[in-house]
């Protein structure tokens, strides 16, 4: 029996598969775009407590404050200021990207020497405040800024804690890039319901598995449409079983920022 | 008991083929057997140094190192830093090996001052090709006391590439995958690889290619020997097949019973050669007596009525002889004394059941066999004998005297394992690690661990002064190469951000103390100091290299650094001791208290023994000289010839002295035996001689032969001990032959006199070529036989 009621839902039900359908072939690039989008590129500032936990689960911990400013994503600011454990309260570390061309640009204050040191931006695969993250893994390699590095491959769709998520290969593709990565690939989990990378695995020079990535209370921005951010990061590192746990605190979004936050001069200025 | 030896030699073919199927059995065992190389469980784990070790262990890990050395005129030139480079990145596909634990010049961290400020990262980021490069390469290098004449020689001709194995590892695997890189990039720099991995495995290389060398070796000699003696093919045969079979078994049953195959089992076969071979020798010489009178079934089995109580004998005195091992506190050892044990028996039994059944199954020889014929031997032992009851006092006067001469020996002997010793100058680890100790200042180390009361105490400031005052000193020592801990760190940064700092100086406070520490933290790996300090700052590891391979100069380091810590840290901190230098050191110690005890417990056993089986006492004390005869002179000359008293030497020696002591139980059994038949003592001892005497010589040529073999082997300390087991094995023979037979001459013990002579005694002893009695049996002590 035909009736209006039951139109409106096969076009509802044809709508949302036709979507679907859409959605599964995205080619994985884009769907890397919008990974990249969903991030919004937007100025913030939160709390983080950092915990460095080694195999016997030994646990370190640091707390950190953090503003960035992330309006040019290839100019992303950052400054880190140390809070506690004690002994490094007041160290700060700036960093300005240049780019892809140019080294970016870092400096380091250690109050206990009330002196402040530009430091090398040194190499991709150097670990960040001796985490188990590298400063590669806080590049946008996979948006709009570099995206040109890595080639993409849809590998497969299935659910990820909880959510449907796109599969996704990422390798170098450019000789510097493959010179330059400490990965020969990347395999990640993005949600399909928000373009949010969930978690991602990554390999070595000789293809061993060495490192997992997991995101987790993936919260929406404040203020912002469709823009999302993990709070709580976890990175493992296989080979060591040492893992790194950032939680993010106050985070706040499209803060106005203190004038001449990103210079050496507001560095040296401990609180 | 009569029923078997029915069965045995009546139905053979029955005997055989159950002996067949039982071989089987045993023999499938050896598809189970295990090989043990962890050295950890080797001592008692309630031991200070080792509890110390197992501490430290727990903490840093019990990680092996593999350690590559690239040799070249000048490292500095682009091939060669990037075969560093190549080099380090395929260690980390080696199986075991921690891929971010591998430290060279293309992997290491490193801070430097740069006009514009700190250049943070890799010493080599790209390899360098330009020579202002290379030249600044060069530069950071020699500016980092961290990497300088450690990574790299201050000649710039040796470069280092270490990396971390995981704790589990196996070390045949890591070794292949190791030398498959080191041939790959062979010349035209010099390559070299060591480590604990690398080295032990090639001591373990060279111990399986000596047993697959020396056994067979062992086994043709002494076929040909067994040839010599008894002229025969089924006297050549017989032997063999028993040898070759109890090597199966053994093998077979520790495999059944889970004992798993070390360095001190690889001995295991050739002892099998030797004690087999000298119970088919007993076996056949009586066989052959027997044949001269006897049909060959009667013969047989009137041999193996000879045979069991006699056998029975010996294998019980080998039994003893190698159960007091169980004294020493190494396992390896134990289980070497358990192996020994139950060789012995399986080697027992196949004498008693295959050999005696074969032998049913031939013909009797057609001539009088040339083995019981009387010949120049037995004219020669008698002369011995002639000689040391003329100069009896002379005979003990000399053996006294080699005795006096040996004790100074002794006195000399030293202990412990020197590992450089171990190959020739020319063998490829041997060269390896002479190169490591020449250009690195060390290829051993032993690890100082310095643990604060509480967490992040290792930040204080004063601590780690008092540690870098203890590298200081102990660098002053002989034997050592360099040192290294968190503390070479802390300074090398704290230099880096305070220009006016002079030689020693650290961080005034804990808090620049924990933010230069940052600074390297903006770059090091995570775990970057694990191997330095733990992650609660609470425990430091001072590594310290040692150029010196003696373990007398280790145990001095030792003590002097733990006098050293006890005196200058505060009585909180807590000092431990670990490496592997450390467990030579324990190991020394058991090796020596068991060998101590081994021998006063053997000494004891055997004087029980005879005197038990004697009712004498003095016989049981006049029994047990040639063995103290043999064991001075074996350690009076390891002690002259600055050979080491260390596990093969206690082992070897202890073997040899078991085996000694049949001869002097046989010949002492034997005496009393011919003194019923005799009109004094020194006639008594002239047919010991010609009867026993003939066994004893055989005996001692067969194990000689055996052991000489080892002149083969692959290691410069077991060649040597081929000579010395023989040497020992030689005297001891000489011992019963001569000394023996003055000492009972002079003592004339009460148990000997007291047997009642025939009516008129000679004056003199009776020439060997008076006697009528031409085929005495040999090798037959009579307290048993009867």
């Amino acid at each position: 029996m035909f009736t209006p009621k039951y139109f409106f839902t096969v076009i509802a039900l044809t709508l949302v598969s036709t979507a679907t359908w859409a959605n599964l072939n995205l080619d994985p690039r884009e769907i890397m775009i919008k990974n990249e989008d969903a991030r919004k590129s937007v100025n913030e500032s939160a709390k983080m407590k950092m915990t460095l936990i080694d195999k016997d689960n030994n646990e370190r911990h640091r707390w950190v404050d953090f503003i960035a400013d992330d309006t040019d994503p290839e100019n992303r600011k950052t400054l880190i200021r140390f809070n506690k454990p004690y002994d490094i309260k007041g160290t700060g570390f700036l960093s300005i990207e240049q780019g892809s061309e140019d080294d970016d640009l870092r400096w380091l204050y250690l109050p206990s020497l009330r002196k402040i040191r530009r430091i090398s931006a040194g190499n991709k695969t150097d670990s960040f405040m001796g985490t188990d993250w590298w400063f590669e893994d806080f590049e946008f390699v996979d948006g709009s800024a570099k995206n040109h590095n890595n080639q993409y491959r849809l590998l497969r769709e299935e659910e990820k804690n909880g959510s449907q998520c796109w599969v996704i290969e990422a390798t170098p593709s450019t000789p510097q890039e493959v010179e330059e990565s400490g990965y020969s690939k990347r395999i990640m989990w993005i949600r399909q319901d928000n373009y949010v990378l969930t978690r991602e695995e990554k390999f070595d020079k000789n293809g061993e598995l060495i490192k997992i990535q997991i995101a987790t209370e993936i919260k929406p921005i404040p203020g912002e449409e469709n823009a999302w951010r993990a709070h709580k990061l976890e990175m493992i590192s296989v080979n060591t079983g040492h893992k790194t746990v950032i939680e993010y605190s106050s985070y706040q979004a499209n803060v106005d920022l203190p004038q001449g936050a990103f210079t050496t001069r507001y560095l040296e200025q401990t609180r | 008991m009569k029923l078997l030896a029915d069965f045995i030699v009546f139905q053979p073919v029955k005997t055989l083929v159950i002996m067949a199927l039982l071989s089987v059995l045993a023999i499938s065992g050896v598809s189970k057997l295990e090989t043990r190389n962890n050295q950890d469980s080797e001592l008692p784990p309630s031991d200070p140094i080792v509890a110390t070790k197992d501490n430290i262990d727990a903490i840093f890990g019990d990680k092996g190192v593999v350690v590559i050395g690239i040799e070249a005129e000048n490292i500095y030139n682009p091939s060669t830093l990037q075969k560093i480079k190549a080099i380090s990145e395929e260690l980390k596909s080696v199986d075991y090996v921690l891929p971010d634990q591998i430290t060279s010049l293309a992997s290491a961290n490193n801070v430097k001052s740069r006009d514009w400020g700190l250049d943070v990262g890799l010493f080599m980021k790209q390899v360098p090709t330009s020579d202002a490069e290379i030249a600044q390469l060069k530069a950071d290098v020699k500016a980092n006391s961290l990497v300088n004449g450690r990574l790299v020689t201050e000649d710039g001709t040796f470069s280092l590439i270490s990396a971390n194995v995981a704790e589990d590892y196996d070390q045949a695997t890591v070794f292949d995958q190791v030398y498959k890189i080191v041939e790959k990039y062979q010349g035209p720099e010099k390559i070299y690889a060591n480590g604990d991995p690398i080295f032990t495995q090639e001591i373990e290389l060279g111990l399986k290619q000596d047993a697959d060398k020396l056994v067979p070796i062992a086994m043709l000699t002494i076929m040909i020997g067994l040839f010599f003696f008894f002229r025969t093919l089924r006297g050549v045969l017989l032997p063999a097949t028993i040898i070759i079979l109890s090597i199966g078994w053994i093998m077979g049953i520790m495999g059944h019973l889970g004992l798993p195959q070390t360095v001190v089992s690889t001995a295991i076969p050739l002892l099998m050669v030797a004690v087999a071979s000298s119970y088919g020798i007993h076996a056949l010489l009586m066989y052959y007596e027997e044949s001269v009178h006897l049909e060959q079934k009667q013969a047989v089995r009137s041999m193996l009525d000879k045979l069991f109580p006699v056998l029975s004998f010996v294998a019980f005195s080998t039994l003893l002889g190698a159960s007091t091992l169980v004294v020493f506190q190494v396992l390896s050892i134990r289980e070497f004394a358990i192996e020994v044990m139950i060789g012995t028996f399986v080697a027992y039994l196949m004498t008693l059941t295959i050999l005696p059944a074969s032998l049913s199954l031939m013909k009797r020889p057609q001539k009088t066999p040339t083995v019981v014929r009387k010949n120049a031997l037995d004219r020669m032992l008698v002369s011995l004998t002639e000689f040391s009851i003329r100069r009896k006092y002379r005979v003990l006067l000399g053996f006294a005297a080699i005795m006096m001469i040996c004790t100074l020996g002794i006195m000399q002997l030293k202990t412990g394992v020197d590992i450089t010793a171990v190959f020739p100058e020319d063998h490829r680890g041997r060269v390896s690690f002479d190169k490591f100790s020449e250009k690195l200042g060390g290829g051993r180390y032993f690890n100082v661990m310095i643990e604060a009361p509480a967490a992040e105490g290792i930040k204080d400031p004063a601590l780690l002064k008092t540690i870098l005052g203890y590298q200081n000193f102990i660098e002053s020592q002989q034997g050592v190469g360099y040192t290294y801990s968190f503390a070479n760190v802390v300074r090398h940064i704290s230099h880096l951000l305070n220009e006016d700092y002079k030689e020693d100086d650290l961080p005034q406070s804990r808090e620049e103390l924990a933010q230069s520490l940052l600074l390297y933290d903006m770059s090091a790996r995570p775990g970057e100091f694990t191997d330095l300090v733990d992650s609660q700052y609470r425990r430091a590891k001072i590594r310290v290299m040692l150029n010196t391979s003696d373990p007398d100069d280790h145990l001095q380091l030792y003590q002097l650094s733990k006098t050293y810590l006890e005196e200058n840290l505060p009585k909180d901190v807590n000092i431990e001791f670990g490496g592997d230098t450390m467990f030579w050191i324990a190991q020394v110690h058991y090796v020596v208290v068991g060998k101590i005890q081994n021998i006063i417990f053997s000494i004891i056993a055997i004087v029980l023994f005879v005197a038990l089986v004697t009712r004498s006492l003095t016989a049981g004390l006049v029994g047990v000289a040639p063995a103290i005869v043999g064991s001075v002179l074996a350690f009076g000359v390891m002690g002259f010839t600055g050979l080491r008293l260390e596990i093969s030497a206690a082992l070897i020696t202890s073997i040899a002295i078991g085996i000694g002591i049949d001869f002097s139980i046989h010949y002492l059994g034997r005496l009393k035996e011919f003194m019923n038949d005799s009109h004094s003592i020194d006639e008594a001892l002239i047919k010991v001689a010609r009867s026993n005497g003939k066994a004893i010589v055989y005996d001692t040529t067969s194990n000689v032969i055996g052991f000489i073999v080892l002149l083969l082997s692959g290691f410069l300390q077991i060649q040597t001990f081929g000579s010395l087991v023989s040497l020992t094995m030689i005297v001891m023979s000489l011992g019963t032959l001569m000394l023996v037979p003055a000492l009972v001459s002079v003592i004339q013990p009460k148990y000997l006199t007291q047997v009642q002579l025939k009516s008129a005694p000679a004056k003199t002893p009776t020439p060997a070529n008076q006697t009528s009695d031409d085929t005495i049996p040999a090798g037959l002590p009579a307290f048993v036989a009867k």
